[in-house]
């Protein structure tokens, strides 16, 4: 059925009066057969059917005036569909707007968090690196920041659940114990008196840290120590004699909003900062808490998965949908090594160069890999070979700023272990500094991928395609230890680090992972062996 | 206005005093049947726009000897500048009423993707029939250049600019006319004087005595022709062609015609046009008095006409159902040619334009309302 | 008071002009017995004669430029051309000649004459009857560029222009011409030039619009509004000479700001209203400019409503400014 509208018959005619019908209800009419005269004021004209059919209802009589897209009659002409038909082009789809929820304000205090004394004595700690964005929403106890000091590398987590509205003390920044570093905003709930110590979670400190994926996304909010803030949030913030740099600002990418600064200067003085008392004990039990209705959010982030994160997604999927991995896990009584590598420690330290872990575990790759050759090299898909090559370059797995990016040492089988580390020391600066050259991310024979830092004690991880195997090295974990004596067993508390092994079951087989394993398992366990 | 020599070869009962038609006779009834599919053609598109199946449409009737006269006396070599109302000089060369339609309908098999105004083609096969644009007048020093490049290749090709009696007002005649007088340019000028521009009538566009005679200006001959006379016209374009052709430089030709319908669908040209002045034309009509002609030969029936219109009824209309079911262009083809390459910030506006219909749907089409 | 469409205001707006200075003449073409191809001069020949409106040949340099010639000499003519997409013939006579003239005569000579002329989309005209040229013409110093949106002021603008002492560009959105509706009152009447007009306050987001844009902004603002976002509307009416402390005052007024035109975007008109702010409004915007505007290619004709900035496109840039 064609239900006919009055089509504009001129330039942007509007509307149209009907002279006459010179069919009726019920008439048989032929294509382009006249069917109505229709006077506007450009011109009489009379409209010729659509189509061959039967005029099935007349809806507008002589002497109405229709706007033009009126239905002024039915056309009934044996076709299915209801809907008419391109008596003009229409669009399908209806709009169907998705518009965003305004953004829930965040209710509650804001929480400046100093930061606290780390170690018995720290006066500063260095900012290596913020886990969470500006804006995030963080659970209580979750890690926010990791701070070095010269005892430890830590990670803070957060006293409460709340967002993380402003980052103070930037990355790369030394700050003195008991400085502001960030901004909590809380939720409901008032902001706690005390808050729970920082875990203190000893690593091997400075170390590259690898992410296997899923690096957090950019904080634009902040950039060289400048606040973003909207034009009129500075006028304001002038106004007011408000300093920007202390308002949290909730805008897009964290910009500071004129509201933002207004709502700063009406607040209340800032809730009473929460001093971290320098024992680890946990504080009083507190009162039950009142649950108030909280204020969700459906706030959602949105990146492009563009850039780099999808290279990296490109890397990932080639390696997972061709290299066959299987993982295998070894734990390694360290405790030797960790006192070995304080000694390292001190003898870099006086040439400038920081000794971490990595130089070991690669000296004892490199032996294990002249040993157990099969788990060195890559497939040459190109001719069908498998390459097992003499050398021993290590791709060393590298969290930056940019994303995972691995830089190459080579012939890691013919360096001492200081050369290692100032080498390493060096390719970890400049690849997370952006200053690595092509070159030097390429040739990779094996791979190392160390989340010490972070934490996990075993993981799977994913090959460095084309390479055949990639090791993962996971944190110290002090652990009751087994040991043999001339005067029995005994039971001490030792450190142990575990080795994940990946390896292409195309290329190696378990057995030959198990023993390169266990091979670095003799090697570690008596670090002395390395200088084989 | 009195006029010079009108050449006409068409006597009104269908004789042509002795003169043998340049065309075969096979050729005769090619020029017939290309008048009348005009005559269908323009009929289809009227209706297809009053129903508002199409937006626009331009009435040829009363304009098919002109066009199809003029068509017929250039080679499928040389390039036609047409005006938007010369359904005749398309048809007559092998563009098919298919792809008109497309053009009509503006959906995604025309050869412009539905971004001009119905009629106005553009084809460089099987025969260069060349952009056609709205403003009046801009084809004119544009056929003049091409006509040089070819004058510069030492080709003996031409070019035929057509426009009406409106379009000699314009800067783009004046300007055309006196390059092509300074070049000896290879191209032939055909005026359709087909009595009125929208509504101004043609003795009131210039206070010359007719239009051929502007050719004195611009140091190039003219000649006045019954437009309605197909092998008159058919004769005065084939002399122009080949004295460009023979490197003797440019003609301007007026064909005296009458324009039956209105200017465009959207005019009434009962409002202005006296009864009689139509009237007086109908009598003259170019189909019949051809059809006299065929028949006076013994090449032509009344019964074939009747045959030959529904012929070309069915498979206009057809043309049309399979046009109109044609969908759309895509939406980037608002982006496309644009230029050579697609600059970076028309693509940014293009992904801009598709990401938000797909946040927020598409544009609902105008359907005769205006977009609120 | 009479209700009108806003070519009928257009039409009365001549009337009224040739009724009461004997001096204003209309012509151009088509615009005599027949009365204009969109009826916008139908009976001005009837009631004046052909001595006051008539046709021309086809040719819209010698239409203007014999306008500018009537102009020096003691008449006001109100020229029209046919479609904007045709004024380009004549664009030497207005930029070389109409508004330099008084500049380079120190004002021994002046040309007070009217150009009018339907513009803009919507009617499915493809590439030559839907341009929007206006910023052309507002890039040329001595010209007055004047686009009404309602029949009211259609009309007031147009006799304002008239008595104008210097050349205007009166550009009519012709998909509003027979779409619009209003009161218009009787006799002579001026909307003053260079004032622009507050269509709706809102607190949240201002949007600057002219011609058919201006119902566009509406249905968007009205969208806006079941959201929760108040939209302040400002017609500009006037682009050349601009009423510039209008347009800070309503873009301050609520620091978010969307400029909307059909005209393609770059350097279109709505970067002029960007730089503005920019430069005088800085300190009170809470969101960058945006412009919504037809894309940067020439308009094409199937695919018009894509191209023509809707109440969609609108809503998206005020819910897009308002959360920023």
């Amino acid at each position: 059925m064609i239900e006919f509208k009055l089509p504009d018959i001129g330039e942007g005619v509007a509307e149209g009066e009907i002279v006459k019908w010179l069919v009726e209800e019920g008439s048989t009419v032929s294509e382009h057969q006249a069917l109505v005269e229709v006077m506007t004021d450009k011109a009489t004209v009379e409209i010729p059917s659509p189509a061959a059919g039967v005029v099935a209802k007349i809806l507008a009589a002589a002497g109405d005036t229709v706007p033009v897209g009126q239905v002024i009659f039915h056309l009934d002409d044996g076709a299915k569909t209801a809907a008419g038909p391109a008596n003009a082009a229409k669009a399908a789809a209806t709009p169907a707007p998705t518009g965003t929820a305004a953004p829930a304000q965040a209710t509650g205090s804001i929480l400046e968090f100093k930061l606290p004394d780390i170690g018995e004595g720290v006066a500063e700690g260095e900012i290596v690196k913020w886990l969470v964005e500006e804006g995030a929403t963080v659970a209580e106890h979750q890690a926010l920041v990791e701070v070095m000091t010269d005892k430890a590398t830590v990670e803070v987590p957060a006293p409460a659940a709340g967002r993380l509205v402003k980052i103070v003390a930037e990355a790369g920044s030394t700050v003195p114990v008991g400085q502001v570093i960030f901004h909590l905003a809380t939720v409901g709930a008032p902001s706690r008196a005390a808050a729970p110590a920082p875990v203190a979670v000893p690593v091997g400190a400075g170390a590259p840290v690898a992410v296997g994926a899923g690096a957090p996304a950019r904080s634009t909010g902040r950039g060289n120590g400048k606040v973003l803030a909207v034009p009129s949030a500075r006028r304001v913030a002038r106004e007011l004699g408000i300093d920007l740099a202390r308002v949290p600002g909730t805008g897009r990418n964290g910009v500071v909003r004129r509201k933002d600064v207004e709502d700063f200067a009406t607040r209340a003085p800032a809730a009473p900062v929460a001093s971290v008392p320098p024992a680890a004990a946990p504080t009083a039990t507190p009162a039950a808490p009142a649950f108030h209705a909280v204020a969700g959010t459906t706030e959602e982030q949105r990146r492009p998965f563009r850039g780099v994160r999808r290279k990296i997604s490109e890397a990932m999927v080639r390696s997972w949908t061709n290299a066959v991995h299987f993982t295998v896990v070894e734990e390694i009584d360290v405790t030797d090594l960790v006192a070995l590598r304080t000694e390292a420690k001190a003898i870099g330290a006086e040439s400038g160069v920081k000794f971490t872990y990595m130089p070991f575990i690669m000296k004892a790759v490199a032996l294990g890999l002249a040993r157990y050759a099969t788990l060195n090299g890559r497939l040459d898909e190109g001719t069908q070979e498998i390459v097992n090559p003499a050398y021993v370059h290590l791709g060393i797995a590298t969290d930056t700023p940019n994303g995972l990016i691995v830089p190459v040492v080579r012939d890691v089988q013919a360096k001492g272990m200081l050369q290692l580390a100032a080498e390493l020391q060096d390719l970890a600066e400049r690849t997370r500094a952006g200053k690595v050259k092509p070159e030097e991310l390429r040739g990779s024979t094996f791979t190392i991928t160390n989340a010490g830092n972070i934490g996990g004690t075993l993981a799977t991880p994913i090959i460095n395609f084309p390479d055949i195997a990639i090791l993962g090295v996971h944190r110290l974990m002090k652990r009751p230890g087994v040991v043999e004596t001339p005067a029995g067993e005994r039971i001490e508390p030792r450190q142990f680090m575990n080795l994940s092994l990946s390896v292409d079951h195309r290329l190696a087989d378990g057995a030959d992972g198990a023993r390169f394993l266990a091979y670095l398992r003799r090697l570690l366990e008596s670090p002395g062996l390395l200088a084989l | 206005m009195e006029s010079s020599e009108l050449l006409t070869v068409i006597e009104p009962d269908g004789g042509t005093r002795g003169i043998e038609p340049a065309l075969s006779d096979e050729r005769l009834v090619y020029c017939y049947r290309t008048m009348l599919a005009v005559r269908v053609f323009d009929d289809t598109c009227m209706k297809l726009q009053r129903s508002g199946r199409i937006g626009f449409s331009i009435p040829n009737k009363g304009i098919e000897a002109t066009q199809v006269g003029a068509a017929s006396a250039v080679e499928k070599t040389d390039w036609l500048f047409p005006s938007y109302r010369d359904f005749g000089m398309a048809l007559y060369h092998g563009i098919t009423p298919l792809e008109m339609m497309h053009n009509m309908f503006g959906n995604a098999q025309d050869s412009a993707r539905g971004r001009q105004m119905p009629v106005h083609f553009s084809w460089v096969r099987p025969i260069h029939f060349y952009s056609i644009s709205s403003p009046i007048g801009t084809n004119i020093p544009q056929a003049v250049g091409a006509a040089r490049a070819f004058q510069r290749r030492g080709s003996d090709r031409v070019c035929l600019a057509s426009f009406g009696d409106g379009g000699t007002s314009s800067l783009g005649f004046h300007s055309g006319m006196n390059f092509a007088g300074v070049w000896k340019a290879p191209v032939v000028f055909l005026c359709q004087n087909n009595g009125w521009a929208i509504s101004c009538p043609a003795d009131e566009q210039t206070a010359s005595d007719g239009y051929a005679i502007k050719a004195v200006a611009y140091g190039m001959p003219g000649v006045v022709v019954d437009g309605n006379d197909l092998l008159a016209v058919h004769q005065a374009v084939l002399d122009a062609v080949q004295r460009a052709r023979r490197g003797e430089g440019p003609t301007l030709i007026e064909a005296r015609t009458f324009r039956m319908g209105g200017h465009s669908t959207a005019d009434d040209p009962t409002r202005y046009v006296p009864k009689e002045e139509l009237e007086a034309w109908a009598e003259r009509d170019p189909v019949t008095r051809f059809e006299k002609f065929l028949e006076r030969r013994g090449l032509w029936t009344p019964a074939k006409k009747e045959e030959l219109w529904a012929d070309l009824a069915a498979e206009i209309n057809a043309a049309a159902k399979a046009a109109e079911s044609t969908p759309k262009p895509g939406l980037e083809t608002i982006f496309s040619d644009v230029y050579a390459d697609i600059p970076a910030h028309l693509r940014r506006q293009g992904e801009a334009a598709f990401d938000l219909a797909k946040r927020r749907g598409e544009a609902a089409a105008g359907d005769g309302e205006f977009p609120l | 008071m009479p209700t009108l469409t806003l070519v009928q205001a257009v039409n009365d707006g001549l009337k009224t002009a040739m009724r009461g200075d004997p001096s204003v003449l209309v012509f151009g073409e088509d615009v005599g017995p027949k009365g204009g191809v969109f009826l916008a001069t139908e009976g001005l020949t009837a009631e004046f004669g052909e001595e006051r409106c008539f046709d021309t040949p086809l040719s819209e340099d010698g239409i203007v430029g014999t306008a500018i010639g009537m102009a020096i000499n003691g008449l006001k003519p109100v020229a029209e051309i046919q479609f904007q997409d045709f004024i380009f013939p004549a664009f030497d006579q207005i930029v070389s000649e109409a508004a330099k003239l008084r500049y380079r005569s120190g004002g021994q000579y002046t040309a007070p004459l009217v150009i009018r002329t339907p513009y803009g989309g919507g009617i499915r005209g493809g590439l030559y009857h839907s341009q929007s040229g206006e910023a052309y013409f507002a890039h040329t110093p001595g010209l007055k560029v004047v686009i009404p949106s309602t029949p009211h002021d259609a009309k007031g603008l147009l006799l304002a222009s008239i008595q104008d002492p210097d050349p205007v560009l009166f550009m009519e959105p012709k998909a509003l011409y027979r779409s619009v509706k209003g009161e218009v009152p009787a006799g002579d009447y001026r909307v003053e030039l260079s004032t622009l007009r507050r269509v709706r306050e809102g607190k949240d987001v201002t949007v600057f619009c002219y011609g058919a844009m201006v119902p566009v902004a509406e249905k968007a603002a009205a969208q806006a509004a079941e959201r929760g976002i108040e939209t302040t509307i400002v017609d500009l009416r006037t682009l050349l000479p601009l009423d510039e402390a209008g347009v800070l005052d309503a873009a301050k007024s609520t620091g978010r700001v969307v400029v909307l035109h059909e005209a393609p975007r770059f350097c279109g008109y709505g970067a002029e209203i960007s730089a503005l702010i920019a430069e005088q409004a800085i300190e009170y915007m809470e969101a960058p400019v945006r412009r919504v505007t037809g894309f940067d290619t020439p308009f094409p004709n199937t695919l018009e409503h894509h191209y023509l900035p809707d109440a969609r496109r609108v809503l998206d840039a005020i819910e897009d400014v308002h959360g920023y």
